[in-house]
């Protein structure tokens, strides 16, 4: 069901992508855990005391600012591109370029393909988040030894991995039903940036609240990993549906007619 | 055995486009051309013969194996050049005869080397950067290396200047000699000619005929174009029961058609003119495919 020789050739030929997210991420994580240090976030609060909206939200503690800043906008919305670009890359734009012909016709069934760059997709973001984890911590320790909660990091790390393996899920599925890149796109990328939209207006007004029904990105609860709230039924909806998306893609993507 | 057998496939995509009831066989050693204009069905049936597609009624099967269910065992014993190149991305010519070697398996790189050679074929330049002649000798290698049963090739020669169309053709033979069976698809006569057993030609997606090579190469009918000194024996010459297929005044040049038993008669008639010239006309595969296509272009 894995093919061991495809797998290094999707490594190797998404290298570029995957190391210009990771890096920009690392990077970002990096910065964020040595800059933010106790001091300066005094500062930063005080300064911020007399406006009348905080645009930066709940900056109290490291580990708010970075679920706030850093797991609910730069690492939200780089991983999402990232999803976006790697989804429809593996089935989707290989279809419509025709090079899907070259992959089917080496001995390997359409499932074999379609299950090794799953799971290609899948160990990426993983490596993806274990970097960053990595980094946070290491950077955190080095700089600021014991301000960050290493634990609640680690499931904001972990949740933050749940909501984009849905949303690869989502632009997979996408990429799997459609021939064109275009429709592809159109679906994958269309419906992110809708509950990455979704997500932003609900936070901006109590009418457009009731958005945040409609975005599966509130699923994943930073307030309440911090807060020590309930946050696993949400992440267990977000496992759920990416299981359910990647399979019927594979399926679907095993059925269909494929114009090669 | 038969190598491919395709029984009354069909596949409708409506507006008349599709392939209807489509029925061909290829026995193993046999060697047969696919001829057709564009877009009469040909990429269509090859596409079920690779199993992308799912035929509405019918069936193909390669090697008794049938080619929507078994694609995978089918690709181990099979070589397909499609008619459009599209390789992965990003990849030199050397790096992508690699990854097919390893993802079919394949440990041993000699023929891959000896077909290399063969094209004259420099591989180390990244794919993007070939010419489409380039592309099509990679693909060729990639097709061959393995040393496939069954080759099914969709207009091979596109690309390929006529030095290395040659070599193609030499190939092709030597396959040939080792007992592969070999589909090959094209719109070019000269492709097909001189390298096919049997001849399928599918016309608006039905197979409107399938021949033997013999049965186009000796013709029981020879076409001569002859021409005449002066207007009197070219006048006169017509009077003769000869079947003129062609006359052009101007040149004092006509072509007829005679059954061999006739060429007696033809000599006789000649002698008593003043002829310029006789050249026998090459009965080609092209003018048989233009008698089937004729007006339905």
């Amino acid at each position: 069901m894995f093919s061991k020789p495809l797998f290094i050739h999707l490594i190797k030929s998404n290298a570029k992508v995957f190391s210009i997210i990771a890096g920009a991420l690392t990077l970002l994580i990096g910065i964020i855990m040595s800059v933010f240090t106790p001091d300066t976030m005094k500062e930063i609060a005080q300064t911020s005391m007399d406006a009348p909206i905080n645009p930066l939200g709940d900056i109290s503690t490291l580990v708010a600012f970075t679920a706030n800043q850093y797991f609910g906008n730069f690492a939200l919305i780089f991983a999402m591109i990232y999803s976006i670009i790697i989804g429809n890359k593996l089935i989707a734009e290989q279809v419509d370029k025709g090079s899907m012909a070259y992959h089917l016709s080496t001995p390997i069934t359409r499932t074999q393909y379609t299950l090794t760059s799953l799971i290609y997709v899948v160990s990426s973001l993983l490596a993806l988040f274990i970097l960053i984890f990595g980094a946070g911590v290491g950077v955190a320790e080095l700089v600021q030894p014991g301000e960050l909660p290493i634990d609640t990091f680690f499931m904001l790390t972990a949740g933050s991995f749940l909501l984009h393996l849905a949303i690869s899920s989502i632009t997979f599925f996408a990429s799997c039903l459609f021939n064109r890149s275009s429709y592809s796109l159109a679906l994958g990328a269309g419906l992110t940036v809708f509950f990455f939209a979704a997500n932003m207006l609900s936070g901006m007004s109590d009418s457009l609240e009731v958005l945040k029904y409609t975005t599966i990105i509130t699923l994943f609860d930073s307030e309440a990993i911090i807060q020590g709230g309930d946050y696993g039924a949400q992440l267990f909806i977000l496992v759920g549906l990416s299981i359910v998306l990647y399979l019927v893609g594979v399926v679907v993507f095993k059925r269909k007619d494929l114009p090669l | 055995m038969t190598a491919i057998n395709i029984e009354h496939l069909t596949k409708d995509y409506g507006n008349n486009k599709g392939i209807f009831d489509v029925s061909f066989q290829i026995e193993e050693g046999e060697v047969v051309g696919f001829l057709g204009p564009n877009g009469a069905g040909k990429t269509t049936t090859i596409r079920h013969l690779l199993g992308f597609s799912k035929p509405q009624s019918g069936t193909s099967a390669i090697l008794q194996m049938d080619c929507w269910n078994e694609a995978k065992e089918i690709q181990q014993h099979l070589g397909y050049l499609p008619a459009e190149m599209a390789f992965p991305e990003n990849m030199t010519g050397t790096q992508l005869i690699e990854h097919t070697a390893k993802m079919r398996g394949l440990n041993d790189r000699k023929r891959a080397q000896e077909l290399i050679h063969m094209f004259n074929l420099d591989p180390s330049a990244p794919i993007k950067r070939m010419s489409k002649g380039m592309k099509q000798k990679v693909g060729i290698v990639c097709a061959f290396m393995h040393n496939p049963k069954i080759l099914i090739l969709d207009e091979p020669t596109t690309g390929l200047d006529p030095l290395m169309q040659s070599v193609f053709v030499q190939l092709i033979h030597e396959e040939k000699e080792k007992g592969k069976s070999i589909l090959m698809s094209s719109h070019l006569f000269e492709e097909i000619e001189g390298t096919c057993d049997r001849i399928a030609m599918i016309k608006q997606g039905r197979i409107i005929s399938v021949m033997n090579a013999e049965e186009f190469k000796n013709a029981e009918k020879t076409s001569f174009n002859i021409t005449f000194q002066n207007h009197e024996d070219f006048q006169s010459f017509q009077q003769e029961h000869f079947q003129i297929s062609q006359i052009q005044k101007g040149s004092l040049q006509l072509v007829i058609e005679i059954e061999d038993g006739q060429l007696n008669s033809l000599i006789g008639a000649l002698a008593a003119r003043n002829v310029t010239s006789i050249r026998e006309v090459k009965y080609s595969l092209e003018d048989n495919f233009m008698n089937f296509y004729k007006g339905e272009h």
